[in-house]
């Protein structure tokens, strides 16, 4: 049995500043199997995967290849051992053939001068041993998504690769591919190939892995054959922990529907998808990365575009049509990435909490008077701490930059106020805040709908909770029926 | 995307079509060269000039538009060069092979593009230097009038006005430019040479612009005040800029002021009585001259197959003015 | 309540930059501190500077405006034969307005709504106002434009220069947009970030494509202007405008990444670079001499720029780990 270990992982961790990443994690990966590592997001699958390439040093801990314990100084040094990755972002230079891609940095020849007939021929035959009937010339644009990750596990085997490691590799392939994709796998697993393989899709794990490792906050929690778990107990492995008591939930008189989404679709990103928000309710939308919940907000407030459906704010009809009309019918959103799409860096917190003020102003020309006063009363209010309102934005703390954002909207008047991650990267204590501030809105009678990849931030600050799974909503949760298994079950369910 | 690339081409059509029309304008006797090309005999003779934006380059083109319409077996084409060097070279060399009979190029660095004219005529296309001196290329045709002589014309003159110790302060052209040093060079010999008691109170590069003039000249009023007795500058332009200035200083009556190139503006200006003088190379007989060593060398006449013709230059002051004004209301270079 | 404003460092230091030359330039030359000389820096400078006001707040929303020279060029002489045919000053001084709006409209319709790179839209416009121009005149100046001189050689009050005036009325303009109108605001916001300005219900297109209007307005302006001073109308004179005005521009401090900046830092950063014209001339340094020293000061006022902004980069780490 010893003798089958191709790679065994005891005890690894991994500390960034502030967070303890992996916690002693143990993997045991036979060779010639499927090892699947499951678990929720920012559970640190991520950073695992990371460290056995040599991305990350360990901080503790043992990583032994073939019974030896490796340590990698990076990726290139860990494919040469015969471990290979295969990112979710696949790497490939579009503007090149197949041939060019699959030699990247191995191309042969010497001097300097790429041998183009014997790349040619190689590429060919590895092309043919794997039955993939494609011109070697070809360029890489012109494949689809998932021929190309074949391309990647072929290149990956074709140059010794013993062990692959697959992050999330059905995100993006249809379900023609993915019986592909698993077919090559399971060849390639007779060949000798092991492969660690993270994925949170259940259908998947049952049908394609032999074993499985779950864990949780950075920690394994249970190891095993895959046929020694169901589902339920797989995902109550995954959430099982008990809900922390710091959310300020309070009881809230609700009011009527203010908010009312019908049967909105976009074509490749959600569909049919319904659901209401009332005043003074805290509504929140469940799902894993990728089931379509950012776009669905995102098409309300105009950033993204809807095919189809109905929207009633207070019982109007609505239509998106950009940012500017959503918030002139007082949609408001606090996008996901606040870098990107939230603060403007180099500009004072006073300019950004009064960009979309239309009302402090003397005739044509702004009222600065006003306008300092208004943002000082309302950063002081969200408790922001700066040296001054005169300070850029991009020169504060994750928590405070939110509570910036969050000012700018609470200029305005809402009918709904969206919430996108809005603790992501932030601290305990500013998280905290933040919790209060919402439940202070919610109080005033706002009503929220608010997006979280946490689900205990969910299950401790919402009245309902729709579950997205692949761009439908497959089960609404009343706060009596709360629970993290019941969520992750709805949220890993399969469309058809 | 695709809206984006359908954008850049309609963006690109619309920049040619406007050049285009610009060249159709100004080349308005091609037009009419179009309708013969039937004929076989006819000879295809192309114009390569500096920059078509430029007063006197497009002075010339319509010129030798005007000359040529009087030959019935020539017709000419004007290709823009717009200052580039490169554009110019790679012009030439289109129309040698598009198989035109004659090129006549009024070159942009003559001294760097001899080799190239050289080859051309060696390999049986006759080329025309015109207005500027060609540096060596002795089968070549020139009709030129020489920027030294440009130069002597004001400069002597000047000397028949100035006190033999007056100051002065010196406009340049661009940095490198071929006229600008000739009529620098003539300066020399005529005025700080032989005038060794003239002072150049200060000399800069006036980029051939009337603004610079007119700063460079703000500042030396500043420093020298009415010290300055005469601003000698290489272009009419220039020397313009500094009146002005002067005239803002309330200093112009005091001073002098000599350019060159006696076009439009300069006139305009000697006649009232701004400018003291300048000195013309006269387009018209330049091209009149052109065209007929063009048409004499293409039937044969001309049997060595190169002539080398100087133009005289004209001296323009406040007495012989009119004539000019006349001249250039006449041909449209300046409106009433 | 007073409250605690950090003090913009950059603005001070291009104040102490110019006292520190003025200092300097008056040992130099005893010509340089005199009511005329002064008078003579002002006014050499006014006509860029109204462009580089145009180019800051281009530069300052993200993009980059290379048409401004020419575009000065072409309106100005338009506007010379407009008023020669006319008689008449005023409509031909919004005849002028009306080209350079025009112009800017296009250019901004290409930039904001087909999101083409200003870079090459405005640098293709360069050439298509020069065409234009010259094909309407044939390449010929326009000569003896009488009144129309008024805009480059009166002076107000006897003293001081009306191409001074136009420049401060510019530049008041340009400051109360920036600083006092939503729309000075948005430049800024999608200077900074463009995404973000979209989350924020700014409507990009519109905002850029109104600044492209704008900055063809005041190259219009800074156009009649100068051939107004010139005592005619020269197309070709605008010529290089936008690469004087982006100096100035840069030199002032406002970022070329976009989202900061500001008219007085423009302002000074002009005055700046006409001072240092100024005594090199007074002084009569050597013409190449004097391209040199220019392309150094340049280096160095970016380099500055560039400091400025890696001291923000360690506030702001100083900043977020005190929060942790």
């Amino acid at each position: 049995m010893e003798k089958d270990i191709k790679l065994e992982l005891v005890g690894i961790s991994k500390s960034f500043p502030g967070v303890k990443a992996l916690d002693g994690v143990d993997i045991v990966l036979r060779k010639g199997s499927v090892h699947a590592v499951v678990g929720e997001n920012g559970a640190g699958k991520s950073t695992l995967m990371k460290i056995i390439n040599g991305l990350y040093k360990r901080d503790a801990g043992t990583v032994r290849l073939d019974g030896k314990e490796v340590m990698f100084s990076g990726p290139m040094e860990s494919s040469e051992a015969g471990i290979a990755m295969i990112y979710q972002e696949l790497n490939f230079f579009p503007e090149l053939s197949i041939a060019e891609n699959i030699f990247m940095k191995r191309q042969p020849g010497k001097t300097g001068i790429v041998n183009w007939k014997t790349m040619v021929e190689e590429t060919q035959r590895i092309l043919d041993a794997n039955e993939l009937s494609y011109d070697p010339k070809m360029k890489i644009k012109n494949l689809p998504i998932a021929s190309i990750q074949m391309l990647e596990i072929v290149k990956a085997v074709a140059f010794k690769a013993q062990v692959i490691i697959m992050d999330e590799p059905t995100s993006s392939i249809s379900d023609k591919e993915v019986a592909l994709l698993f077919k090559t796998i399971e060849r390639l697993k007779k060949q000798g190939i092991s492969f660690l393989y993270i994925s949170h899709k259940m259908e998947e794990i049952f049908k394609i892995a032999d074993d499985i490792t779950i864990i949780r906050d950075g920690k394994t929690i249970i190891s095993g054959a895959v046929s020694d778990f169901d589902e339920d107990s797989i995902i109550a492995h995954m959430v099982g922990r008990s809900i922390d008591n710091i959310y300020p939930k309070e009881n809230i008189p609700i009011g009527e529907v203010a908010f009312e989404a019908k049967h909105l679709s976009s074509k490749g990103m959600f569909e049919k998808v319904s659901f209401d928000v009332k005043k003074g309710e805290i509504v929140g939308l469940a799902g894993l990365v990728g089931a379509g919940r950012s776009e669905v907000c995102r098409a309300i407030f105009g950033l993204d575009s809807l095919d189809s459906g109905e929207i009633l704010l207070n019982g109007n009809a609505y239509k998106p049509k950009d940012v500017t009309h959503a918030i002139k019918n007082k949609i408001l959103m606090i996008t996901e990435d606040r870098k990107k799409e939230g603060i403007v860096g180099v500009r004072s917190c006073r300019e950004n909490i009064t960009l979309t003020s239309h009302h402090i102003r003397k005739g044509i020309l702004m009222d600065l008077k006003k306008e300092i006063k208004e943002a000082t009363e309302m950063s002081k209010k969200l408790n922001v701490r700066f040296a001054g309102i005169e300070t850029p934005i991009g020169s504060l703390s994750g928590g405070n930059q939110q509570k910036i954002l969050l000012a700018r909207w609470l200029m305005l008047e809402s009918n709904l106020l969206i919430l996108d991650e809005p603790t992501r990267g932030i601290d305990v204590g500013a998280k905290l805040e933040i919790y209060n501030i919402i439940i202070d809105l919610a109080k005033k009678g706002y009503s929220i709908l608010m997006i979280s990849s946490e689900l205990p931030e969910l299950l401790g600050m919402c009245d309902r909770i729709y579950v997205m799974s692949q761009g439908r909503v497959t089960g609404c949760l009343e706060r009596e029926e709360f629970g993290q298994e019941e969520i992750m079950q709805l949220a890993t369910r399969l469309v058809k | 995307m695709r809206k984006k690339r359908v954008l850049s081409v309609l963006m690109v059509m619309v920049m040619a079509i406007s050049m285009l029309v610009g060249c159709g304008k100004s080349a308005g006797g091609s037009e009419a060269g179009d309708k013969k090309e039937s004929k076989k005999d006819v000879f295809k003779v192309a114009f390569l000039p500096t920059d078509m934006s430029l007063t006197f380059a497009s002075w010339l083109a319509s010129e030798l538009q005007t000359a040529f319409e009087g030959y019935d077996d020539m017709e000419l084409t004007v290709i823009d060069s717009k200052n580039q060097l490169e554009t110019q070279l790679s012009s030439m060399e289109t129309c040698v092979s598009q198989g035109y009979d004659y090129i006549i190029l009024l070159p942009i660095e003559p001294a760097a593009e001899d080799d190239i004219v050289q080859g051309y005529v060696e390999d049986g296309t006759p080329v025309m230097m015109i207005n500027l001196d060609d540096f060596g290329v002795e089968e070549a045709s020139s009709v030129i009038a020489n920027p030294y002589d440009l130069g002597t014309v004001v400069a002597t003159h000047a000397m028949t006005l100035l006190e033999e110790d007056a100051n002065v302060v010196v406009l340049l052209g661009p940095s490198g430019n071929t006229d600008s040093i000739e009529r620098r060079k003539a300066y020399e010999d005529i005025m700080f040479q032989k005038y060794p008691n003239v002072t150049i109170l200060d000399e800069q590069l006036g980029d051939w612009e009337k603004s610079k003039g007119m700063d460079l000249m703000e500042s030396w009023i500043q420093v020298h005040g009415d010290k300055i007795d005469a601003v000698v500058s290489m272009n009419d332009a220039m020397a313009i800029g500094a009146y002005e200035a002067a005239k803002d200083a309330g200093l112009a009556d005091k001073m002098m002021f000599f350019g060159v190139d006696g076009l439009a503006d300069a006139a305009v200006s000697i006649e009232d009585d701004e400018l003291t003088a300048t000195a013309l190379q006269d387009a018209k007989v330049m091209a009149e001259e052109g065209a007929r060593v063009c048409h004499e060398v293409l039937t044969g006449k001309n049997e060595k197959g190169f002539e080398k013709v100087q133009i005289p230059v004209t001296l323009i002051t406040k007495e012989n003015v009119e004539e000019f004004i006349t001249r250039y209301k006449e041909n449209g270079m300046l409106t009433e | 309540m007073k409250l605690k404003t950090k003090p913009n460092l950059s603005k001070y230091s291009l104040i102490l930059i110019l006292i520190g030359m003025i200092a300097i330039c008056s040992l130099l030359s005893e010509n340089f501190l005199t009511r005329a000389n002064i008078t003579n820096i002002f006014k050499q400078v006014s006509i860029v500077t109204i462009c580089a006001f145009a180019q800051g707040m281009i530069i300052i929303s993200g993009g980059i405006d290379l048409s401004i020279g020419f575009l000065a060029g072409m309106s100005g002489t338009f506007a010379c034969i407009m008023y020669v045919s006319t008689g008449n000053l005023l409509i031909a001084f919004l005849f002028g307005l009306l080209l350079g709006a025009a112009v800017g409209a296009v250019n901004g319709l290409f930039v904001a709504y087909f999101d083409l790179p200003p870079f090459i839209v405005t640098l293709a416009m360069q050439s298509v106002c020069f065409g234009i121009i010259c094909l309407y005149t044939g390449g010929q100046n326009v000569y003896k434009i009488g009144g129309f001189k008024v805009l480059g050689q009166s002076s107000v009050a006897g003293v001081i220069p009306i191409t001074v005036v136009f420049m401060l009325v510019m530049l008041l303009i340009t400051h109360f947009v920036l600083k006092y109108t939503k729309f000075g605001r948005y430049l800024y916001a999608i200077g900074g970030n463009p995404e973000a300005s979209i989350a924020a219900g700014i409507q990009v297109c519109k905002v850029k494509w109104a600044a492209f209007i704008v900055s063809g307005l005041f190259a219009a302006v800074a156009g009649m202007v100068m051939m107004g001073r010139l005592n005619a109308g020269i197309p070709s004179e605008g010529g290089g405008f936008e690469t004087d005005a982006i100096t100035a521009t840069v030199i002032g401090g406002t970022s070329f990444s976009g989202g900061a900046g500001t008219a007085f830092g423009t302002f000074l950063g002009s005055i700046i670079i006409g001072v240092l014209n100024n005594i090199m001339n007074l002084m009569g340094v050597d013409s190449y001499l004097q391209m040199i020293i220019k392309g150094f000061i340049i280096v160095l006022a970016v380099l500055a720029d560039s400091l400025s902004k890696k001291q923000k980069t360690s506030v702001k780490i100083m900043a977020s780990s005190s929060d942790a």
